[in-house]
């Protein structure tokens, strides 16, 4: 059984891409399962919401450039599992503009044949659509798209989705495709219809646990904690162990 | 899911063209090409320019609708559009840059006019609508 590779994928900022990658991976790897998850936005916010508060220097960027190697960046942060920071030089990476195809390979060739040992490899993804997410492409099978329950997180994904057509074309590949939807306010109406949407679009490709939207997993970023370990009796942890368990069953709406 | 007649919520669908046709993609390179790209794709804003020509009528407007929805397909964020040169614009393209405008804000894109004219501004004046349209007397006075 290979390792599989996932990415968390939005190009819509604030959608809750970080936020689903540092407590789904942690409730995964609580019930075992062994999870490296990489820090793919040169801003960094995974390594902080799991309690790297100081900047690292040397991470991925380093591994794709060649600088180092993927064994030389990682950080053991909690029990089964460890982060690759995002580094420095990621946000050069996003710039880099000579060296064909290639420029969209590096991660690829970075992961190649590494992390062999782990269960999953999530990839928090920036909120952009440029190099850096077009090298995620060239690197996943399995993308995992969160979703807010808003009109503008639809336009969104109509924008996001035609991307990854494009690349589905060209790399001749067809992405495992899941949605989560990662901030639910269910007292709004608007919410149902858009899930319900959704539900059309992309029939049994939506995780069942919906992540509502609450106050505590707002503030546990700041603790460098996941609200697994910031609250772990709260609503919102067990929306994390249970879409952990969705995750690994596939149970979907 | 909600039934067709009862109030939905949600009136356009930006999905809708996912159960469809699929969208017309090109076998284009999916990598970002120059640097100025590059830039403005890690921003989320690819911009494409259109250039028009002196006269604008109902006899090209036709190929002026070609030329942007061909932009609009591929991939720009924001259109600009410069209006530099008009020395005559009628209805009919001030109809379609307005249909355009909305459309576009719709999709979270931009469309902007560039070093407009005068006689682009008087146009679009005419019409009412020039604030729509972001083409205001005192950004065409530089010009
Ligand atoms: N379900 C939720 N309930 C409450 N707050 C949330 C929820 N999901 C995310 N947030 C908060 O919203 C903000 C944005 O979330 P997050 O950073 O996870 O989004 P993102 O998609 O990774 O953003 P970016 O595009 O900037 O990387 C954060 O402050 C986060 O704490
Ligand atoms: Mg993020």
């Amino acid at each position: 059984m290979s390792v599989r590779i996932i990415a968390i994928i939005n190009q819509k900022g604030g959608v809750g891409k970080t936020t689903t990658t540092a407590n789904l991976t942690y409730a995964l790897a609580k019930v075992g399962k062994k999870v490296t998850v990489i820090d793919f936005d040169p801003q960094g916010h995974l390594a902080i919401s799991l309690g790297l508060f100081s900047k690292q220097h040397v991470g991925i960027d380093a591994v794709m450039l060649g600088e180092a190697s993927l064994e030389e960046v990682i950080i053991p942060v909690r029990e089964n599992l460890q982060l690759v920071p995002a580094g420095t030089k990621l946000q050069d990476i996003e710039l880099l503009n000579d060296g064909g195809v290639q420029r969209g390979d590096l991660l690829r060739k970075a992961l190649s044949n590494s992390l062999q040992d782990q269960d999953f490899v999530f990839i928090d993804c920036p909120p952009s659509s440029g190099l850096l997410v077009a090298n995620v492409l060239f690197a996943t099978e399995e993308i995992l798209i969160p979703m807010a329950s808003d009109f503008m997180a639809l336009q969104g994904l109509s924008h996001l989705m035609e991307t990854i057509r494009k690349f589905e074309k060209v790399l001749k590949k067809t992405y495992k495709t899941q949605l989560v939807i990662s901030r639910y306010t269910a007292s709004r109406r608007l919410s149902k219809e858009v899930v319900a949407k959704l539900q059309h679009y992309f029939p049994k490709q939506i995780l069942a646990t919906v992540i509502r939207e609450t106050a505590l997993l707002a503030e546990c970023p700041s603790f460098g904690k996941t609200i697994l370990e910031y609250r772990p009796s709260s609503p919102s942890a067990r929306d994390f162990h249970d879409l952990a368990s969705d995750f690994l069953i596939g149970k979907v709406m | 899911m909600a039934k067709k007649n009862e109030s939905s919520l949600i009136e356009y669908d930006p999905l809708a063209w996912m159960n469809t046709e699929e969208k017309p993609t090109d076998v284009v390179a999916i990598l970002p090409k120059q640097a100025p790209d590059l830039e403005s794709l890690a921003s989320d804003a690819l911009s494409a320019k259109v250039i028009l020509q002196a006269t604008q009528s109902i006899q090209n407007v036709m190929q002026l609708h070609e030329q942007l929805v061909d932009i609009l397909r591929n991939t720009s964020d924001t259109i600009e559009v410069d209006a530099s040169a008009i020395t005559a614009c009628d209805t009919a393209t001030m109809q379609l840059f307005v249909v355009l405008k909305q459309e576009m804000l719709q999709l979270e894109r931009n469309l902007v006019f560039d070093f407009p004219s005068d006689k682009f501004v008087e146009a679009a004046d005419l019409l009412g609508v020039s604030s729509m349209l972001g083409v205001d007397k005192s950004a065409a006075g530089f010009f």
